[in-house]
């Protein structure tokens, strides 16, 4: 995965582009809006990590530019403005996600990695939804095991769902919130552990091999043991 | 009033201003007086000088007859007996074959006008030499008429009358100036010579007056807008250099500018407190925010020292900070909240639907910790213009606190309509929170001393109260079998 990381904070940069090349991605960084913009639109990258405050030029005119320019190329909007209409302008100029600062680094890794598969498979329409011997029928709304029909509610469905999507990958809590209840908030309580767990009784209890995992100070992922 | 004060009224607006209003009016008054006292001046005048017109003429007249019986120069007999015909005896005094001083005043001698007590005659040669005069010491005289030429003048008389209560005769005279350039003057006595005098002296003082009057009440009311102005400013400056007690001086006396000056000063009444809360919640704040710092420079300090370095302890530090992050967040979110810029975004959106999302994200939530959890809507959309974002929060954070506090029973989350408002209620089995401490719940950081020792910042209420209040909602705390926290808001 090639990232395109812009950002003018000395320290945050370091660490994010660490970060992400421990991951695997291969990562270029940039501290000016302008030269940045002329790269990103020379060369070729799977994600732009970008911050909304930057010399030379704004993240925000950046992004509109780019998209202008008829990139596809998915942003990830990093900032230190948490409003939620700050949020709604990035995603109106053109912005596929957005992440207050202070963050999580696996926040921003959960993000990056979800941002690059969402954006490889929107050309595919998907039906069905498969791990291991767990399928998803996204057209009859309906979730098997081992050929075992299994009960959902709505929402339990959808964060199956939503975990399957992105199956391989870490899904972080803060993710769930806000696309599987549109919950823009920390909640005090660990309510997604919650959901998570009854979802676990459902989907793991009783079969073999457990597929739903926590992963510790990140969130969790769907996929075979490994 | 020093001298720099008053260069600074004289150059002030204030003062111009009034001066130009006070002038207007003295200029329309003045205009009157003048104008009153001038048709009363010709009213009284006109008749007189018509009068001794005629009288002068008649005498004139008499003149030119004793004249022909004097022995008169032969150039001159046609013309007189043609100007006593045809009634042009002055032209004739003007004309080329003309009467001279001495002829006239022979004539004048043999009339025995002089003698005359109410006829004013003076004849004076071309070089001024008084020849014949019945007035004595005369005053300067005052032009009174342009055509013929009419003068008032004083004198004393050459006689005294016993009828004169005065000394001096005020004479109504009328100037002819004959050929060879001898002025006559005859006339008559004008008794409302004085009266007239004093119109025109009072029209003078009236007018002197008004100016004086304009020019003063200018510049004293000028002198208070000035100096009020001046106080003004000076408050300000010094507002603005953080001096928060600074006021106005007031001078009391009730009017407009006292009541101005109240209100301001009240208003600044009002900043000083406001300024005073701002500087106590922040520093609550601070005080509130520095146990977690502290707690967190402890662990980073252990850390240190600590020569084997566990997940748990790094962990533990991370815990820490999040949890002070999670404080800022919602510190944050509050103060967003309560500047009112979150109204901008309001929409309308179905309060049913929020409730409902909320219920079924914390349902499993009270069942793990063995509460039993009810949610009611109306069957129907319930429709509000609002934040429905900050609508989830409020109701998050209410349950939050309900699964916190309730250590068994049920939780109850209702939302029913009621006449043009909705209202949400949650009711717990928990211990309910004391009516003493009903107001402190919602300030910031405020926990009840029993649960002091709870996780958590204590700004949960402070944010659903500062969401109601955005939304014009109110929000009220009872007691019944648990706490009972009911939100009413006025739906579309």
């Amino acid at each position: 995965m090639r990232v395109f990381l812009i950002e003018d904070d000395d320290e945050v940069s370091k660490y994010v582009a660490n970060g992400l090349r421990e991951a695997g991605a291969v990562v270029d960084t940039c501290a000016d809006g302008k030269d940045a913009l002329v790269q990103a639109m020379t060369e070729d990258y799977d994600v732009l990590v970008v911050d909304r405050l930057l010399p030379g030029l704004d993240g925000l005119a950046l992004v509109k530019a780019l998209r202008g320019s008829g990139a596809t190329t998915p942003v990830l909007f990093l900032t230190a403005l948490g409003d939620v209409d700050r949020r709604v302008e990035g995603l109106e100029a053109g912005g596929d996600d957005y992440l207050c600062k202070p963050f999580a680094f696996s926040e921003l890794l959960a993000r990056v990695q979800a941002l690059h598969r969402r954006h490889r498979n929107q050309e595919t329409v998907v039906t069905e939804l498969k791990v291991a011997d767990l399928s998803l029928d996204l057209l009859g709304r309906e979730a098997r095991r081992a050929d075992l029909r299994i009960e959902l509610q709505p929402r339990e469905f959808q964060l199956l769902e939503y975990l399957m999507r992105h199956a391989g990958q870490v899904v972080t809590r803060t993710m769930l919130l806000e696309k599987v209840w549109d919950y823009h908030f920390d909640p005090q309580t660990n309510v997604i552990d919650v959901h998570i767990s009854r979802l676990r009784q459902k989907i793991d209890k009783g079969f073999d091999p457990p597929l739903i995992h926590t992963v510790r100070g990140a969130g969790y992922v769907v996929r075979p043991p490994l | 009033m020093s001298s720099g004060h008053l260069s600074e009224v004289l150059r002030s607006s204030t003062f111009r201003r009034a001066l130009a209003a006070a002038g207007l009016v003295w200029l329309v008054c003045g205009t009157a007086l003048v104008a009153v006292e001038r048709l009363a001046f010709r009213a009284v005048v006109g008749p007189l000088v018509e009068r001794v017109e005629e009288e002068t003429d008649e005498t004139l007249f008499e003149i030119a007859e004793e004249l022909m019986f004097e022995e008169v120069p032969e150039h001159l007999h046609d013309a007189l007996e043609e100007a006593i015909e045809e009634d042009r005896w002055e032209e004739l005094a003007k004309s080329p074959d003309r009467l001279t001083g001495d002829d006239v005043a022979m004539a004048l001698e043999d009339l025995e006008v002089l003698e005359d007590e109410y006829v004013c005659v003076e004849l004076r040669s071309d070089a001024g030499e008084v020849l014949l005069s019945n007035l004595g010491e005369t005053s300067a005289p005052i032009r009174l008429h342009p055509d013929p030429v009419f003068h008032f003048q004083t004198a004393t008389p050459a006689r005294l009358a016993e009828d004169w209560d005065e000394a001096a005769r005020r004479c109504l005279v009328r100037e002819v100036r004959l050929a060879d350039g001898t002025l006559l003057r005859f006339g008559t006595v004008f008794e409302a010579h004085g009266a007239l005098l004093r119109m025109t002296w009072i029209r003078n003082a009236g007018l002197l007056l008004g100016l004086g009057l304009a020019l003063v009440s200018s510049y004293l009311r000028a002198g208070r807008t000035v100096r009020l102005l001046g106080d003004l400013a000076r408050t300000g400056q010094r507002l603005g250099e953080g001096a928060f007690d600074a006021r106005i001086r007031r001078s009391g006396d009730g009017g407009d500018f006292d009541r101005a000056v109240t209100a301001i000063n009240t208003m600044l009444d009002r900043v000083e407190d406001s300024m005073s809360t701002v500087s106590q919640i922040t520093d609550n704040i601070a005080h509130d925010l520095r146990t977690p710092l502290t707690r967190l420079q402890g662990q980073l300090d252990l850390l240190k020292r600590h020569s084997q370095r566990s997940d748990e302890m790094i962990e533990a530090v991370q815990d820490e900070a999040n949890q002070l992050l999670a404080t800022f967040n919602a510190l944050m979110q509050i103060a967003r909240v309560r500047s009112g810029s979150r109204r901008l975004s309001f929409r309308t959106f179905d309060m049913a639907r929020v409730v409902t999302d909320v219920g079924e994200l914390y349902a499993p939530v009270f069942a793990e910790a063995g509460l039993a959890f009810e949610c009611a809507v109306p069957p129907s959309e319930v429709r509000v213009i609002g934040d429905s974002d900050l609508w989830m929060q409020a109701l998050s954070n209410l349950l939050d606190n309900a699964l916190k506090y309730t250590v068994e029973g049920r939780v109850r989350l209702d939302l029913r309509r009621a006449a043009d408002a909705f209202v949400v209620e949650l009711r717990d089995t928990g211990p309910g929170i004391p009516e003493t401490e009903a107001e402190n719940v919602f300030q910031r950081f405020y926990r009840l001393p029993q649960h002091r020792r709870q996780r958590g910042h204590g700004l949960g209420l402070t944010l659903v109260a500062a969401i109601c209040d955005l939304h014009g909602a109110k929000i009220e705390l009872e007691n019944d079998g648990g706490l009972v926290v009911r939100i009413r808001t006025p739906s579309l």
